[in-house]
């Protein structure tokens, strides 16, 4: 995809710490280094201790706002299975979700005062939506790796694949070395490749 | 990057960064802050470049003591930006208040961070009410790029008024990223030098009294200055008008343009939201048949123009606050809907969906405190020493004691009032009372309320959860910490220390990870009817980020009687409700062995031991 773009616009959502903050920058990065008029978006603060937090990412010539508005949301990256659902209204029909299968069980679950929905309820109600669903087991790969921090470029990986997506992975492998700290790089690219391997 | 003089680079910049970038192209020489969300970054983004572009920075002891370290060193010739939360000003406001009437020397600026739906917030005030109440300039930003040349143009603005101009920014704003192209940065050759003038510097009864109708002349000459800033936006074309301020505005372009309508609309984007430009908002009822104001929380344009339109007699009808909601963020869809309902347009484009996730499908995800936190086992000491306690607590981490299992906060008022309330609680009720309060918001206001437990006399316990440092808002260093404003070693400052020098009798320090020796101390102050003083410390774990060991349940051993999740709920602790039994999440479990010391069975254990 070239720099005419009028309005895309991503929505990545997790839990607090995830690395969802890092993932919308290197996309952003990306943007303004291609000269795309870029918005971000994002939550800081007290949902980073382990709260849901989203993310938004939007470029393109029609885009002011940093926020997507509802049932705009072109792609999804889902660090983590249950929050897909808590930002579903964001997505437009007939999207794609990079799930990351792995759980994070919320304390409301764990202190009994909730469950956790089954995986293949999850799967079924974003495919409801209708939305297509491209679930994986973004963390088990990051820690096989050598850190589960590493799972966002496991997911930002897989993403890039995508054909809707609009960069290109050599230059998000870019955007990585410029943002990542030094000791980090090698991890990072090796599970941006992962991710981009397995999807 | 910051601080790279490369005029027409274009870089990703988060709103608060821009705001930094903006003061060194203005040339500041010094910046002051007490971090509060979401304005936070402006001062961890000063304390990174201070030393290299020479810039003064200080993490102040709470908002007021920066805003008079910014004045000074306007009242020192010098250009200041000070930034906080919108709720910072509330206790700033005392010294805003009056000087606007002597105004200022050195250029000046408040960068004000307002959250409107409360994402980090005890409330939703705008702070445009302050700059009207005070009497001072407030300009609003739509986007990173216009927050950079607002803050450069603002301290112009503040030299030629001799007034604090306020930017405020709101989470959307503050936390928004986008394209900045950067100007020059300006050379920085001041030198302090304080002009004596007592008539305006010592605001006496006297003075003031003299000084007041200067200010509103000031005040009067400014509403015509901004007219022809270049901060008022105004399109007419056709009957229908829109007229909005900062992030609205882009709700309302992006909801125009999803209708195809641009054409047929009218608009005014206000870059002041006070004083508000006469002229153009008088074009705009003159010019419209109708207009919709697009402002988000209070009605602050929607009353000027009403107002002004009553004045002059004009019919045009102004829609508001009756059609847009007076709380929250707005978003496109808000917005369009507003327009849509306004001006009885039949709309092209949804921002609805017609699907609704089942509720089961939904388990709460609040906020809660790390694995490891040392704040968690003091809270559960607390509930062992105190099972019927009134708990007041304070603003921090450490408010998400209030979560299930802990249940360890009552209240949560402002800044300083678990120390005071909880000191009167102890006076009003026979209830045993604990109050807890951060390190940082010791120092911040904990401290007067402290010296009134002593003076005034009380029954409380009071328990300074001391991680060494300012965690919720991002790890900034504070007085308890050991490190200075910009990373540098210093003597820290123990709050047991000052409750000594405050003649407080029980004064103890613990560390929290040692759960029984906690619960003990805990207990030991609970005999005691005067204040008790106790300090749990134990370094933040964001801080002190190297792994301990880890623990391991052996499942053996475990008989599912789940007191470790259902009273003291670490995260890493995981109830598996197949097999009955509680597992550790190695991703998570930073080792800090709490829970062993909770289990009653013995079965979490070092891992390999
Ligand atoms: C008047 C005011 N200023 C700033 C804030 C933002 N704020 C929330 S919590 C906090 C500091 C908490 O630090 P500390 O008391 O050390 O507790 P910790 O988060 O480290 O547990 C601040 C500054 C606020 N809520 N109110
Ligand atoms: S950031 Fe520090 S103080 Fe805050 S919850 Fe985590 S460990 Fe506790
Ligand atoms: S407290 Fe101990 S025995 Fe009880 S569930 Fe937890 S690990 Fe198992
Ligand atoms: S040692 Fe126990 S309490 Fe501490 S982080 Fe690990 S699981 Fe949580």
């Amino acid at each position: 995809m070239s720099t005419d773009i009028r309005e895309f616009s991503m929505i990545l959502c997790g839990v607090g710490g995830q690395g969802t903050i890092l993932a919308s920058k290197i996309l952003a990065q990306t943007a303004i280094r291609k000269g795309i008029n870029c918005r971000v978006g994002e939550t800081h603060g007290m949902s980073q201790r382990g709260g849901s937090v989203i993310s938004h990412f939007r470029i393109g010539s029609e885009v002011d706002g940093a926020i997507t508005p509802v049932g705009h949301g072109q792609l999804m990256l889902a660090f983590e299975p249950v929050e897909s659902l808590r930002y579903i209204n964001f997505m437009k029909a007939g999207s794609n979700v990079v799930l990351n299968t792995y759980p994070i069980i919320p304390t409301s679950v764990n202190t009994g005062l909730a469950k956790y929905p089954p995986l293949e309820k999850i799967k079924e109600t974003i495919t409801q939506y209708p939305l297509k669903v491209n679930g994986f087991d973004a963390t088990t790969i990051a820690c096989s790796l050598g850190s589960a921090i590493a799972l966002n470029m496991v997911i930002l990986g897989a993403t890039t694949k995508l054909s809707e997506f609009p960069f290109e992975a050599d230059e998000m492998k870019k955007s990585i070395e410029e943002l990542v700290k030094p000791q980090f790089i090698d991890l990072n690219i090796k599970a941006f490749n992962a991710g981009f391997e397995m999807a | 990057m910051l601080t790279d003089n490369k005029p027409g680079q274009v870089e990703l910049l988060m709103g608060n960064q821009a705001v930094v970038r903006g003061a060194l192209e203005a040339g500041i020489d010094v910046a002051a802050t007490y971090p509060g969300t979401p304005a936070s970054e402006i001062g961890d983004n000063f304390a990174k470049i201070a030393k290299k572009a020479g810039v003064y920075f200080e993490y102040a002891i709470n908002e007021k003591i920066a805003f008079e370290t910014a004045l000074t060193a306007s009242w020192s010739g010098l250009r200041s930006l000070v930034s906080m939360k919108h709720v910072g000003l509330n206790v700033a406001a005392d010294a805003l208040m009056s000087i606007t009437y002597g105004g200022t020397d050195g250029g000046m600026v408040l960068v004000m961070g307002d959250d409107p739906s409360c994402f980090s917030s005890q409330n939703e005030q705008d702070s445009r009410n302050f700059a009207r109440f005070a009497q001072m300039p407030c300009m609003e930003p739509c986007n990173p790029q216009e927050t950079k040349d607002m803050v450069k143009y603002a301290f112009d603005l503040s030299e030629q008024f001799r007034l604090p101009v306020m930017i405020r920014e709101t989470t959307r704003i503050a936390h928004g990223s986008g394209n900045v192209v950067f100007g020059e940065m300006a050379p920085r050759e001041r030198k302090g030098h304080f002009k004596k003038d007592k008539l305006r510097k010592a605001v006496l009864p006297a003075h003031a009294y003299q000084l007041h109708p200067d200010l509103l002349k000031r005040i009067d000459e400014l509403a015509i200055h901004i007219e022809s800033s270049p901060w008022i936006h105004m399109d007419l074309k056709g009957k229908m008008g829109i007229i909005a301020n900062g992030n609205s505005m882009n709700y309302a372009k992006e909801a125009l343009r999803f209708e195809n309508k641009q054409e047929e609309f009218s608009t005014l984007h206000l870059g002041f939201t006070y004083p508000l430009p006469k002229k153009q908002i008088e074009a705009m009822l003159r010019h419209c048949d109708e207009i919709l104001i697009v402002e988000e929380l209070d009605a602050i344009t929607e009353d000027f123009a009403k107002k002004l339109a009553f004045d002059l007699g004009i019919s045009c009808k102004i829609y508001g606050k009756d059609i847009l909601p007076k709380t929250y963020e707005f978003d496109t869809g808000i917005v369009h809907s507003a327009i849509t309902q306004a001006f009885r347009l039949t709309p092209k484009e949804k921002f609805s969906v017609n699907y609704t996730v089942p509720q089961e499908m939904l388990p709460p995800r609040y906020p809660v405190l790390c694995p490891g936190c040392p704040h968690r086992a003091t809270f559960f000491a607390i509930k062992k020493a105190f099972p019927k306690g009134v708990y007041t607590s304070d603003i921090g981490c450490y408010t998400l004691g209030i979560q299930p299992p802990l249940n360890a906060v009552d209240t949560c008022v402002c800044m300083g009032a678990s120390i005071s309330m909880g000191v009167a609680f102890s006076k009003f009720l026979e209830d045993q009372v604990v109050a807890t309060i951060g390190d940082s918001t010791f120092y911040h206001t904990g401290i007067p309320a402290l010296a009134n437990a002593s003076y005034n006399g009380s029954k409380a316990t009071v328990v300074v959860m001391d991680n060494s440092i300012t965690a919720m808002t991002g790890q900034q260093p504070c007085p308890s910490c050991g490190v200075s404003s910009l990373g540098d070693p210093c003597n820290p400052i123990y709050p047991e220390k000052v409750a000594e020098s405050l003649n407080i009798p029980f004064v103890e320090v613990v560390d929290p990870l040692d759960l029984n020796k906690t619960i003990e101390v805990m207990k030991k102050a609970a005999k005691h009817d005067d204040t008790s003083f106790i300090v749990t410390r134990s370094i933040c774990c964001m801080i002190d980020k190297e792994k301990r060991p880890l623990v391991e349940v052996k499942k053996d051993v475990c008989i599912g009687c789940q007191i470790c999740t259902k009273t003291f709920g670490c995260p890493a602790l995981i109830w598996r409700s197949e097999e009955k039994k509680v597992e550790v999440d190695t991703n998570l479990c930073n080792g800090c062995s709490v829970c062993i010391q909770v289990c009653p069975s013995k079965a979490i254990q070092g891992k390999g031991s």
